[in-house]
C-alpha cells in the first residue's frame, strides 16, 4: 500500500497543478511499478494517471464549465492518498469507481469517439504491459483487455524494433520449409 | 508426402486473421499436407469468447478461425493435465526477480502449449507473440530487456531458467511471417502476377501491423530475399 500511496500522490499533486505533463511522469512511474509489482490497484491508478493526462490535455474538458467535475475529481484523488495511506483497500476501491463515474460523467457530455478514454487507458496500459515483457495472455488477463485489441495496438507501435534476440531470420526460415514442405 | 504437424496459438492466428491471410493454413494443409493443431484453449481465446462478447470487433476473425477447424485445416485438441501445465508455468514466472519479487511473466495459454508441444511431440510451434518465444530461444535477451523497462536489475534463478529450458529444448517457433513468407515461395501469391513479390511484401507489412512480433529490420530482409 506504500507504493500505492505515492502513487495517489503523484496523480493527486499533477492534477491539483493542472499540469498534463506531470501527470505522464506520473504514468510512466507507476507503468514501471506495475509490471513489476501488479495488483490491481496499482492497474487502476496507471489506467487513470493515463485518463487524466489525456483531461488535462483536452482545453474542452478543462473549460469552466466542467469546473465542479474538476472539484469532484479532486476530492476522490485526495481521499485516494488518505485511504492508500491507511492502507484501506476497500474505501480506495470505492474511490476509483467514483473517480471512473466522474471521469464518464465529464466525457458522455462531449462524446467524440466509439472508444471512450477509460477504455483506450485501459487498452494502452495493457499494451504497454506487453511491450514491457510480460506475455500477451498475461497483460490480457490482469487488465481484462481482449488479445485481439493488445496485438492490434501493439502492431502500431514500434515495441517489436525496440528488441530484438533470439533466432536469425535466415535460420527460422530455413526451418519454417523444413517444417512446412520437408518434414521435421 | 509425409504429415507435417504444427502447433499454433492464439496470437498467431490472431494476425493471420487481422491481416486477412488466414487461407494460408488452407494452402499449406490442402497442398502439403500440414496438421495445424491448437489446445482447447486457444480455440476458446481465439473464438468462443470473440463470439461471446458484446462488442462485434473480432466476430468475424474469430468466424473466419471457426471456419478452419470445421474444415479440419486446423484440429483441436484437449487440453494437458493441469497440474503439469501449473509446474512449467511456475517454473517459467521464476526465472526473473526484480526487487527481490518474481516477475510472472506467463499465463496458462502459453504454457499448455509448451506442454502439448512436449506430450504430442510435436516441437514447431506457430506464434507470433514475443515473450513466450524469447522465453525458450533468448531468456538472457528477455532479461536485458526487462532491465532497460523496469530501470532496475533483474535477478535470474537458474534452477528455474535451468529447468525450464530442459522442458523447452528441441521446439522450434515460427512466425506467420516464416508461413507466408514460405508460401510465397510456393506460389500462394502467384495470383497477382507480376505483382508477386509486391503482393507477398505487402502481406508482411500487414502482418506487422496486424501484431506479429516481427521488426522493421526483419521486414527489409524479408523483401531483399523476394529481389
Amino acid at each position: 500500500m506504500l507504493e500505492l500511496s505515492k502513487a495517489s500522490k503523484l496523480i493527486c499533486d499533477a492534477f491539483k497543478e493542472r499540469d498534463q505533463r506531470k501527470m505522464r511522469r506520473a504514468n510512466d512511474t507507476i507503468m514501471t511499478l506495475s509490471a513489476s509489482r501488479f495488483s490491481k490497484e496499482m492497474y487502476e491508478l496507471a489506467v487513470y494517471s493515463y485518463v487524466l493526462s489525456k483531461v488535462l490535455s483536452k482545453p474542452r474538458f478543462m473549460s469552466k464549465k466542467y469546473s465542479a467535475t474538476h472539484k469532484e475529481i479532486q476530492a476522490i484523488l485526495n481521499s485516494m492518498v488518505r485511504d492508500a495511506k491507511k492502507r484501506d483497500k476497500k474505501a480506495f476501491r470505492v474511490a476509483v469507481k467514483g473517480l471512473r463515474t466522474s471521469i464518464q460523467t465529464l466525457e458522455s457530455r462531449d462524446s467524440r469517439y466509439i472508444k471512450t478514454m477509460i477504455e483506450k487507458g485501459r487498452l494502452k496500459t495493457a499494451a504497454t504491459l506487453y511491450a514491457q515483457g510480460l506475455s500477451l495472455s498475461t497483460a490480457s488477463k490482469l487488465t481484462g483487455v481482449e488479445s485481439q485489441e493488445i496485438m492490434d495496438y501493439a502492431g502500431k507501435t514500434r515495441m517489436f524494433d525496440r528488441v530484438t534476440g533470439g533466432k536469425s531470420l535466415a535460420s527460422r526460415i530455413d526451418y519454417a520449409r523444413k517444417m512446412l514442405l520437408g518434414g521435421v | 508426402m509425409k504429415e507435417n504437424y504444427v502447433l499454433c496459438d492464439a496470437s498467431s492466428l490472431i494476425s493471420l486473421t487481422g491481416a486477412c491471410l488466414d487461407s494460408v493454413i488452407d494452402f499449406f494443409h490442402d497442398k502439403f499436407r500440414v496438421k495445424f493443431v491448437v489446445p482447447q484453449s486457444v480455440e476458446y481465446e481465439a473464438v468462443a469468447r470473440p463470439l461471446s462478447l458484446k462488442t462485434k470487433i473480432y466476430c468475424f476473425s474469430a468466424l473466419r478461425i471457426q471456419n478452419l477447424i470445421n474444415k479440419r485445416a486446423i484440429e483441436v485438441v484437449p487440453e494437458s493435465k493441469d497440474e503439469k501445465t501449473k509446474e512449467l508455468m511456475k517454473q517459467g514466472n521464476h526465472i526473473y526477480h526484480a526487487a527481490g519479487k518474481s516477475l510472472k511473466l506467463i499465463q496458462k495459454g502459453e504454457t499448455e502449449m509448451l506442454i502439448l508441444s512436449r506430450e504430442l511431440n510435436i516441437p514447431s510451434l506457430l506464434m507470433d507473440e514475443r515473450t513466450t518465444r524469447f522465453l525458450i530461444e533468448s531468456p538472457i535477451t528477455l532479461k536485458k530487456h526487462l532491465e532497460d523497462e523496469f530501470h532496475t536489475h533483474i535477478m535470474v534463478n537458474k534452477k528455474s531458467l535451468m529447468s525450464f529450458s530442459n522442458r523447452v529444448k528441441g521446439m522450434n517457433v515460427i512466425r506467420s511471417t516464416e508461413l507466408v513468407y514460405t508460401a510465397y515461395e510456393e506460389g500462394f501469391f502467384s495470383k497477382f502476377g507480376s505483382k508477386e513479390s509486391e503482393a507477398a511484401e505487402a502481406a508482411l507489412y500487414r502482418l506487422k501491423y496486424a501484431g506479429c512480433a516481427v521488426s522493421f529490420n526483419e521486414l527489409k530482409e524479408y523483401s531483399k530475399m523476394m529481389k
